[in-house]
């Protein structure tokens, strides 16, 4: 019978199932790519197509073309260290900028700056990567990265060649400013909803507004921040089009400073999958579903420690 | 703080008294005040024609009102008669909003708060403040203590954790929390907080408590022992409490105040006020006929 139960259990099982389905499918159709590639697959740097006009050969029971070869740690690589650099500077940014909205910006203009930085989150992710192809890589490029390279030097990994402006720092940089909106937003809110009682309380005891926000209100609030962070972070590590028009699409190698070309696992796939299916063996598409299934498995992987973070914090902070 | 208790000393006065009830604080408070001198009590707090705005709103108007040293004096009068208004004035914590402001005096041991030139943080060290519900804050019951230390002091570790212990002692909550200081404020019950948020008050060495209805939020228990610890206060503090609660005036405090529509309509010594009110007004009141 139609009643609420069946139909809220009815909608409410079409995410989980969904998701299951989606992964299930990714898992049997790479399962070949998996079986072919072994553990190589994440710890070779070798992506290659092999021959695509010689006959097949059978590998490991596979057929593949001859040649070929699956190995994607440099993806690994570039998207582990690309989302790093974006959460590691988004963060700081995102926090200071949430408490600058909340409080520092007179009160008349909170509404429109808090719209502003919302807007940023809703700029489809294309014109990030525009932006930075025509405006951020040429400035990158001919000016700071050399600048950079010169003074700055002697700190490990931003020394030598500036390169050209498409590389690992770049990408760290698009993917912060698509990030840092994600982090305002979520505490901006958090903070203006934080009960007044608290901030009065605090400033009874003769805090002024920055050891009553700092020490008081933010501390209350280290689950969304962390939280916040982990949805950051989700749409760091799997961006596509933005990171794949800044990040110098590199090939089978890994960066030996952070001006590096790199490429990461979400842009490789959107990249790859025209030539991957000139395979007439399938194995090149089935191993890119192998990235996919790895990426997931990344994305899954950041997610729980994230929510075991979450919930040893919620043991030492909650707020009543 | 030496004055004040230099003045506990000499000014022992209880015109009344808290009503000799049953509460077990009266055994305290008459240990505490045994000397029954004639004495005045000092002037801690007067106001002169205080006024307090929202916006254009006037909604106090020219409160005239004296607050003594080593007493509890209680603010009562039905919701929204300017009470908790008039003392948000005494620490200036209306400031925290832009379009609240006071015009008059208040005075504190003769020195103008509203004027210029005063340090906020430090007119908040020597007034502190009591909220109605418990404002524990989300950082273990010691840190809560000694946050408030902090901001004007820098102490070493063992004279710290003296000073958490007598505040968290004075706030009769140190035998309940010694064993998990370290646990989070806001594990503790609803009463505990408060007494947590009365010790935290306390470690700063004010020179006045404001309570703003502190025991509105809080199960019978827990409103009595808050009750006893207010009466004990009186000794070291100049303790202000607004309460809507008729009885709890009477018990707790030595002065009180009515206040209706942001007049002040009647002030004196609760039991002149309770027993033998001038005006009609504070009759009908405590006699439940209007509030």
């Amino acid at each position: 019978m139609l009643n609420f139960r069946r139909v809220t259990a009815l909608l409410a099982s079409i995410v989980p199932a969904s998701l299951i389905a989606i992964v299930v499918f990714l898992a049997v159709y790479a399962w070949p790519a998996i079986r072919l590639n072994g553990i190589a697959f994440v710890t070779d740097n070798s992506w290659n197509l092999g021959s695509l006009y010689a006959n097949p050969i059978m590998v490991r029971g596979q057929e593949i073309m001859p040649g070929a070869h699956y190995g994607i740690l440099f993806l690994i690589v570039g998207t582990l260290l690309s989302t790093a650099i974006a959460i590691a500077i988004a963060v700081p940014v995102g926090v200071g900028a949430a408490l600058f909205l909340a409080e520092g910006v007179p009160a008349p203009l909170r509404p429109w700056l808090s719209f502003m930085v919302e807007l940023l989150a809703a700029i489809p992710s294309v014109v990030y990567g525009l932006w930075g192809f025509v405006v951020v890589i040429p400035f990158l490029g001919h000016h700071l990265y050399p600048f950079m390279a010169r003074w700055l030097g002697f700190i490990p990994f931003f020394g030598g060649a500036p390169g050209s402006g498409y590389g690992l720092l770049t990408s760290g940089f698009v993917l912060t400013l698509m990030i840092v909106p994600l982090i305002t937003a979520t505490l901006r809110d958090a903070l203006v909803s934080q009960p007044a009682k608290l901030r009065e309380a605090a400033v009874a005891l003769g805090a002024n507004r920055f050891e009553t926000l700092w020490k008081v209100l933010l501390p209350g609030l280290r689950r969304v921040l962390i939280g916040s962070s982990i949805l950051a972070t989700g749409r760091a590590l799997g961006e596509t089009m933005a990171v794949l028009m800044v990040s110098g699409n590199a090939l089978n190698y890994l960066p030996s400073n952070i001006y590096t070309p790199i490429s990461t696992m979400a842009s490789f796939i959107v990249s790859q999958l025209d030539s991957a299916l000139e395979d007439p063996t399938g194995m090149a598409v089935r191993s890119l579903a192998e990235v996919a299934v790895v990426l997931c498995a990344i994305s899954i992987v950041v997610n729980g420690f994230a929510r075991v973070l979450m919930y040893y914090e919620g043991l030492s902070s909650r707020v009543v | 703080m030496e004055d004040t208790n230099a003045s506990a000393g000499e000014s022992a006065v209880v015109p009344l008294s808290a009503p000799s009830g049953s509460s077990p604080a009266s055994a305290d408070t008459a240990a505490a005040t045994p000397a029954k001198s004639e004495a005045a009590p000092e002037a801690k707090i007067t106001t002169r024609s205080l006024s307090f705005f929202y916006g254009e709103t006037e909604v106090l108007h020219k409160i005239d009102l004296t607050l003594y040293a080593n007493r509890v004096t209680a603010i009562m009068g039905p919701s929204g008669c300017g009470k908790s208004t008039f003392l948000r004035i005494l620490n200036r914590i209306y400031e925290l909003y832009p379009h609240q402001r006071a015009e008059g005096e208040v005075l504190l041991d003769g020195e103008n708060i509203l004027g210029p030139g005063i340090d906020l943080n430090q007119l908040r060290a020597r007034v502190g403040m009591v909220f109605q519900t418990p404002t524990s804050f989300p950082m273990s019951i010691y840190d809560n203590i000694a946050f408030g230390i902090r901001l004007y002091q820098r102490l070493p570790k063992a004279e710290m954790d003296e000073r958490v212990e007598a505040a968290l002692q004075h706030a009769a909550l140190w035998d309940e929390v010694k064993d998990k200081l370290h646990a989070l404020g806001n594990r503790l019950s609803g009463g505990q907080q408060q007494r947590l948020c009365i010790a935290r008050a306390i470690a700063l060495n004010p020179e006045v408590i404001l309570f703003d209805e502190p025991a509105s939020a809080l199960d019978p228990l827990s409103t009595q022992k808050i009750e006893e610890l207010v009466t004990r206060l009186r000794q070291d503090y100049t303790v202000v409490i607004v309460t809507h609660n008729l009885q709890q005036a009477a018990r707790v405090s030595d002065y009180t105040a009515l206040m209706y529509l942001g007049e002040l309509v009647e002030f004196g010594d609760t039991e002149t006020i309770f027993t033998n009110p001038s005006k009609r007004q504070t009759e009908d009141y405590i006699t439940g006929r209007f509030g």
